[in-house]
């Protein structure tokens, strides 16, 4: 075609063509010797390139590449704090951090509510006639002869074992939930900063 | 909120009743740690329904929540601690003031901020469970997760340790979930 004026139609189809490679060629491909060699051109090329990306989809990535691609990866997720890598995988002091705060956080729990008990239920390891007495008032309460209408106020002196808590004991519980609170707000904060 | 708080109340009593039967003048301890944990575990199982209701209702409530927990496990459980210990403390308080009335309201609000909580956190459990991805919005993982996160909390002999993880995580997830901007899910992540 190099020279050569194209005939009418021509450009019109290559145009199509180019546009819609998998479609339906235009009617006039099938009456030029040039558009059909130029379509068959284009499927050549087509099957070239998926051959081509069939072939990069089994292959595996030099090992360079994959070095730098996951140098990459732990160099994010260590400026991230190590939550939100790609793989969402902590670095190992973080996840350490962490099972610390937790295993604190559960061990205040226990030991705030071992002061809030009363003592005698407190000690109920050695002692257990202090859960037999809390148990005993709760069958009691509830084979009260108003039991059928369940009196919430009835029967929630009897379900709560926190007879009377020391006030002193009730303060110091008291500032260790404001503590446990304010840091799990700062972490929140601290991610939300971010 | 009253029947709720009625029916989760006589399940307590009557589990720990139960708990400690064997001997009616004195509980045996060795029972109350092996069973005691049914006294925690079975009325949160009775609340599978309430939060079922709320997946229905609320999706997007407990996909959020669920993101929460995902995202900030530790913040959750220290927030849910410091809940707990004020939720102790304010019980004791109303105990002494003999303000029992005043119970109930809250009681009401931590079931139902507690249902919220503990169904985003089994969500996101039932669906590493299954292998489901966390678009995917199936009550199915809900159910599988719940299941799961009662059962650690029934633990025999562990469970004062699991149950206060369990209902900590759950009370504190919520809150985080109001602070927390929404994102959309981890790719990959369950």
């Amino acid at each position: 075609m190099t020279g050569a004026r194209e005939p009418d139609g021509c450009a019109d189809a290559r145009r199509a063509l180019l546009s819609n490679p998998g479609s339906v060629p235009p009617a006039h491909v099938a009456v030029c010797a040039d558009c059909a060699r130029f379509r068959k051109g284009l499927l050549r090329v087509d099957a070239a390139l998926e051959t081509a990306a069939l072939e990069a989809g089994k292959s595996r990535l030099p090992a360079e590449l994959r070095a730098r691609v996951l140098a990459a990866a732990g160099t994010g997720a260590a400026r991230t704090g190590g939550r939100s890598g790609p793989r969402g995988v902590s670095e190992p002091r973080g996840r350490l951090l962490e099972l610390m705060l937790r295993a604190g956080a559960v061990a205040a729990v226990l030991t705030g509510i071992a002061f809030a008990l009363p003592e005698a239920l407190w000690a109920a390891e050695l002692d257990a006639d202090a859960v037999g007495r809390w148990t005993g008032r709760i069958e009691q309460a509830l084979r009260a002869p108003d039991a059928v209408l369940l009196d919430t106020t009835h029967l929630s002196p009897a379900l709560l074992p926190l007879d009377v808590p020391p006030v002193e004991h009730a303060g110091a519980v008291g500032i260790v939930a404001l503590a446990l609170l304010s840091s799990g707000v700062g972490l929140v904060l601290r991610e939300r900063a971010r | 909120m009253r029947i709720a708080w009625r029916v989760t109340a006589v399940l307590s009593g009557l589990v720990t009743v139960a708990a400690a039967a064997p001997k009616s003048g004195g509980a045996d301890a060795f029972g109350l740690a092996l069973l005691g944990g049914f006294a925690v575990g079975l009325p949160l199982l009775a609340l599978l329904p309430l939060a079922l209701m709320v997946h229905a209702w609320r999706p997007a409530l407990v996909d959020r929540v669920a993101q929460a927990h995902a995202r900030r496990g530790t913040a959750s459980l220290l927030i849910g601690a410091g809940l707990l210990l004020a939720l102790v403390v304010l019980s004791g308080i109303l105990s002494k003031l003999h303000a029992g009335a005043l119970l109930v309201p809250l009681t009401a609000g931590t079931v139902g901020w507690l249902t919220v909580g503990l169904a985003g956190c089994s969500r996101r459990l039932g669906q590493r469970l299954s292998g489901q991805t966390p678009a995917a919005d199936r009550p199915g993982a809900l159910v599988i997760g719940w299941l799961v996160r009662c059962g650690a909390a029934a633990a025999p002999a562990v469970w004062p340790v699991t149950a206060v993880y369990v209902i900590g995580t759950a009370l504190g997830a919520p809150a985080v979930a109001l602070f927390l901007k929404s994102a959309a899910p981890e790719p990959g992540a369950g």
